[in-house]
């Protein structure tokens, strides 16, 4: 008699350590279903990030900046940095373009600059690419009346990741 | 027959007790659980996409040359001028004037396209010893907004001049 309640109460035991056991899988597969839903956007959004900061890091770069100013871009350093080869895998990005705000969007070469509004740095082709913006002053040298003065317009820096 | 029942049911009595404890329990859990992962971010009102617009905005050359062209101001300098109450020699019109055109200007390109519906600029000279408020300018579009926004200060004339933009979204 003894016997057969402890066979009952072991029973009851192992049913409950299995009820536990199945209850705590389900709980963390439930938890791993959520965190890696989101391994992709944050994948994305990390990307995001970083071309964010390059962003900031450029417009404050020898290679783009104006002296001693920040959030401003010298056009006439940037017209002679298009397209260079030497550059397109120097920031790890998709592609870096700057652009004026104005209605038109004519691209710039050596000949046309600067009566044009967007200046395609570097590109390297990728198909599935998102810009991160930052408003930057676009300055450059001009002439009038003799004398030569910062001229600086209100634009763009665009650069782009790769969307995962 | 009774008593002996009675002392039979309470283990069990014990056990539903203590289940019912565990199921609360988990529950409480699970909510809290959820209501993590749920979450949404509070959106923030002082955005840097404003903060970034204004700092960039206010390097942009403008049409007023106080003493001679083409020693233009650029707009962080149009706002002292206006304060002062200069005129520009290559216009001939008030610096406030151009202050007023120069910035109605530089925010329509900025914020013109589908994904904005209106703004808000607030320029005033603020020196709190004194107690002295100035307004300068002020440019609305679509009324009053209540979106995100950015202010900047610029030291000057013993107190700040106060730049405040606040942008609205449309809700699309």
């Amino acid at each position: 008699m003894v016997g057969k309640k402890s066979q009952l109460r072991i029973k009851q035991m192992s049913f409950m350590l299995l009820a536990a056991v199945l209850f705590f899988v389900l709980a963390g597969m439930f938890f791993l279903m959520f965190s890696y839903s989101n391994l992709k956007n944050k994948a994305t959004d990390l990307n995001k990030q970083q071309a964010l900061t390059i962003a900031l890091r450029l417009a404050g770069s020898s290679e783009f900046g104006c002296v001693d100013q920040a959030y401003c871009i010298d056009t006439d350093k940037v017209i002679a940095l298009k397209g260079r080869s030497a550059y397109l895998d120097f920031w790890d990005v998709s592609a870096i373009e700057v652009i004026k705000l104005e209605n038109r969007s004519r691209e710039c070469t050596l000949a046309s600059y600067p009566d044009c509004e967007l200046i395609k740095v570097i590109d390297n082709n990728d198909t599935n690419k998102i810009a991160v913006p930052l408003y930057v002053s676009l300055c450059r040298k001009a002439l009038e009346y003799g004398n030569v003065y910062d001229k600086c317009e209100l634009g763009q820096l665009l650069v782009y990741y790769k969307r995962i | 027959m009774i008593r002996k029942n009675l002392t039979k049911s309470k283990p069990g009595q014990e056990e539903i007790v203590g289940f019912v404890l565990i199921i609360v329990l988990v529950f409480v859990v699970g909510v809290i659980f959820l209501g993590i992962m749920l979450r949404k971010p509070v959106p923030s009102s002082n955005s840097p996409e404003i903060e970034n617009f204004l700092e960039a905005s206010m390097l942009t050359t403008t049409d007023c040359a106080i003493n001679y062209a083409p020693a233009y101001d650029n707009l962080g300098d149009l706002i002292k001028s206006c304060y002062e109450d200069k005129v520009c020699a290559s216009t001939n019109e008030s610096s406030c004037s151009v202050l007023n055109k120069s910035f109605s200007s530089v925010l329509n390109k900025a914020f013109s396209g589908e994904r904005y519906s209106g703004y808000n600029l607030e320029i005033a000279y603020v020196n709190n010893e004194t107690e002295t408020v100035k307004e300068i300018l002020n440019i609305s579009r679509q009324g009053n907004c209540s979106g995100v926004g950015a202010m900047k200060f610029i030291n000057a004339y013993g107190g700040d001049l106060q730049v405040r933009l606040e942008v609205c979204y449309s809700e699309s």
